[in-house]
């Protein structure tokens, strides 16, 4: 229960002592202010943005500045520079120390609070630029998420075609707290072209929509909001399959980040159930949801609610499959110590290969 | 001490069995259904004219009907003279308490939860008289009409003012155990602005039930399309409401203040333990005053009802999944409901797993709630038979 994390802690132990493979699947970048992002805007729109009051994303409602869980503040550099804002940085933090084969990234910035379409789009174009030419074609350990404009699926197919091909790009991040759920019918060419542009969709924590983060208003404290956010995760999981989305799009491959997955197994025991029930509204949910999202769902398992180990075994058990987790550090967000080590304390030694690197591997494709 | 093999066979539907179980029963969620022409009557001239005139509003969640079963029922509790669904005492008791040998039903009016009058959006005045009509509605002609029956008492949930009203003027009567509010409010339940019901609530020994009921928007992230995706979803709203009443200090400032969470499962109630405790090692400078473990709150002041019967996918794991809900210090705070007369009823003697200990049975049909409710003056004996 103590505010700051100690260094090294126990799961950076147990993963740096793991002797597999290790792939990584929520590493973010920091990108601090815009003007970090001035030499990939072209001088029209950095002359534009200098001129007005804008400097960076409101996050601070899903991300408070000053907390463990936005940066550890192992993670906090000395000279008060951006947090997780280099490649060097990421390398001396957390690559080298986990000896980390894969690691993919993403810059999470709260892109959709802007509201202008314009603007996001050429912001969502720098980031992506950026990262590739700042740490992708760098690093041969890295792979990207693609940021794209939320608001508006046809600019956001528009980015993913402009920059899918690049091979170091893996997913496209999407915010949990969505403008609208992410299953409706609006949405699904923008899955399609993620689908074909062989990418993963990732549902990520975090976003800035119209609506209050809960049906019933504002929470008042961080602390209510974070202990509650896999709400948003359970409202998308159940729209996502009743919509049919993966009847739409067969081939799509979804990850949920920093869900938490402790609450999985009940969802989808309930999922289950109600669509006995109910399923003459959803008839083109063919099979038991429970079986879709073991299917074309991965989650990844920072953070683990501090879960007891035991415990632990019961939830894996439950999940009904061993290649549902994906290894992530959740660099630089600190979640407290533990959890990928009771983790790896619980699981069969094929799983804990499956855990740290290859059902990564394969829903990746890496 | 009965055992799991000595319960009595099913009966069809609409037909009467007199075999009483030996532990006492008590149905802590079923449904009566009033409709405007039986509440008017007990509406003032005034709001009367309005909806004369006017009519009702409903809310925009009706829209999510188009995959609901009318009125949500099963399709033998229409009565034998095609009366409506949870409209008849007589038939409702030989439905529900005769053939399922339930000894008291906790009455949780439909009015309040389906038709959601006590929204935004609609006249204070009006839900405020919608509401005391609906508590004398099911005062004179559900509770008078069988003893079994006990009674919620419906709010007007966002005029703390006049709940306060509403529930003294109710409390007078012994027969209302349960206070009833929709899951959805306006803001989180922690929220100080309900403070005033807390108290009130607590200086009559009356359980906040918090239950589903069709209003606005469920997600975050707007509006769902499905009736399925609707009635699955519901624990989303649960795990905010559960975050804001214990980090919102409600309980340090109201130690006897019990709330009960309704027809939104309970599996997920022991890894958000795990989530609440871990969370607030994280944060807790953000509320340094709280005098607890958040999941020590919950163990003390959260109640929870079976129905809709959690299934998980293989009977071996309900036996783990109760296993790790007594371990989790739950295990004194779940009672059954059947939600009748709902198209997901639940039987006793059907949807609650024979793999239960008697024990755990006893617990399930009769200790909680004679705890939960004090004022059925129930000992953990239950009735006499």
């Amino acid at each position: 229960m103590s505010v700051s994390t100690p260094s090294p802690s126990l799961d950076e132990q147990a993963v740096s002592q793991w002797p597999g493979a290790t792939v990584d699947v929520d590493v973010h970048v920091g990108l601090g202010t815009v003007e970090r992002l001035y030499p990939y805007l072209g001088r029209g729109w950095a002359a534009y943005i200098e001129a007005t009051a804008f400097r960076a994303p409101p996050v601070g409602m899903v991300y408070p500045p000053k907390v463990e869980t936005t940066v550890a503040a192992r993670w906090r550099p000395e000279d008060g520079s951006v947090p997780a804002g280099t490649l060097a940085r990421l390398d001396a933090d957390l690559l080298t120390p986990r000896s980390t084969d894969i690691a993919v990234l993403h810059p999470y910035w709260g892109l959709d609070s802007v509201r202008h379409p314009e603007v996001t789009a050429v912001l969502a174009r720098a980031i992506n630029d950026l990262l590739v030419e700042e740490f992708l074609d760098q690093d041969p350990r890295l792979r990207g998420t693609i940021t794209v404009p939320h608001h508006d699926p046809g600019a956001a197919i528009a980015e993913i075609e402009r920059v899918g091909g690049h091979p170091g790009f893996v997913q496209v991040a999407l915010p949990v707290w969505s403008q609208m759920l992410w299953g409706k019918r609006i949405w699904h060419p923008l899955f399609r072209a993620i689908a074909e542009h062989d990418l993963v969709a990732a549902v990520h924590y975090g976003g800035m929509p119209d609506a209050t983060p809960t049906a019933t208003g504002w929470p008042a404290y961080h602390v209510e909001f974070l202990a509650a956010a896999p709400q948003m995760f359970q409202a998308q999981l159940v729209n996502i399959i009743a919509e049919g989305l993966f009847a739409a799009v067969p081939t799509l491959r979804m990850t949920f980040l920093e869900s938490g997955f402790t609450w999985l197994p009940g969802m989808m025991w309930r999922m289950n159930k109600e669509w006995k029930g109910l399923r003459r509204d959803i008839p083109w949910v063919t099979r038991p949801p429970a079986e879709i999202i073991r299917e074309h769902i991965k989650v990844s398992v920072q953070p683990t609610d501090g879960t007891p180990a035991a415990e632990m075994a019961r939830i894996v058990g439950w999940l009904g499959s061993d290649e549902m987790l994906l290894y992530a550090s959740d660099y630089p967000h600190g979640h407290g110590d533990g959890g990928t080590a009771e983790l790896l304390g619980v699981l069969s030694p094929e799983a804990r290969t499956k855990l740290m690197a290859d059902n990564a591997r394969a829903h990746y494709r890496l | 001490m009965t055992t799991s093999t000595e319960r009595p066979a099913e009966v069809g539907p609409g037909t009467a069995d007199s075999k009483q179980p030996a532990v006492t029963r008590i149905d802590s969620d079923c449904h009566p259904y009033m409709f405007e022409a039986d509440l008017m009557p007990y509406v003032s001239e005034r709001w009367r004219r309005y909806v004369d005139r006017i009519g009702l509003r409903q809310q925009a969640a009706f829209g999510l009907t188009i995959g609901a079963h009318p009125l949500a029922a099963r399709t033998d509790a229409w009565g034998p003279n095609g009366e409506l669904p949870g409209t008849d005492p007589a038939f409702f008791a030989s439905q529900l308490m005769d053939q399922h040998g339930i000894d008291i039903a906790i009455l949780n009016s439909q009015v309040m939860q389906s038709q959601a009058f006590m929204g935004p959006g609609i006249p204070r005045e009006l839900v405020t008289e919608l509401m005391r009509a609906t508590n004398r509605q099911e005062s004179e002609v559900w509770l008078d009409a069988d003893a079994r029956y006990r009674g919620a008492i419906c709010l007007p949930f966002e005029n703390p003012e006049a709940c306060v009203e509403e529930i003294e003027r109710c409390a007078a009567d012994r027969r209302f155990v349960q206070i009833l509010l929709p899951f959805r409010t306006l803001d989180p339940f922690g929220s100080q602005k309900y403070w005033p019901i807390f108290e009130a609530a607590v200086a009559h020994d009356l359980p906040i039930s918090l239950h589903p009921a069709a209003q606005h928007v469920i997600t975050g992230s707007g509006w769902q399309s499905f009736y399925y995706e609707h009635h699955t979803a519901l624990p989303t709203v649960l795990l905010p409401q559960m975050a804001s009443l214990v980090f919102e200090g409600t309980f340090d400032r109201f130690p006897t203040l019990q709330i009960l969470f309704q027809e939104g499962g309970w599996s997920w109630v022991p890894a958000f333990l795990w989530r609440l405790d871990h969370t607030y090692g994280l944060l807790r400078e953000e509320i340094p005053s709280l005098q607890r473990r958040p999941s020590d709150y919950v163990r003390d002041h959260f109640w929870f009802t079976t129905q809709p019967m959690e299934e998980p996918d293989r009977p071996d794991q309900f036996t783990e999944m109760h296993q790790q809900w007594e371990e989790a210090g739950l295990g004194s705070r779940l009672m059954f409901s059947s939600d009748y007369p709902h198209w997901d009823f639940d039987a006793p003697d059907i949807a609650v797993p024979r793999s239960l200990s008697d024990d755990a049975r006893r617990r399930l049909f009769l200790t909680n709630a004679a705890t939960c409710y004090r004022r059925l003056d129930l000992t953990p004996e239950g009735l006499s038979r």
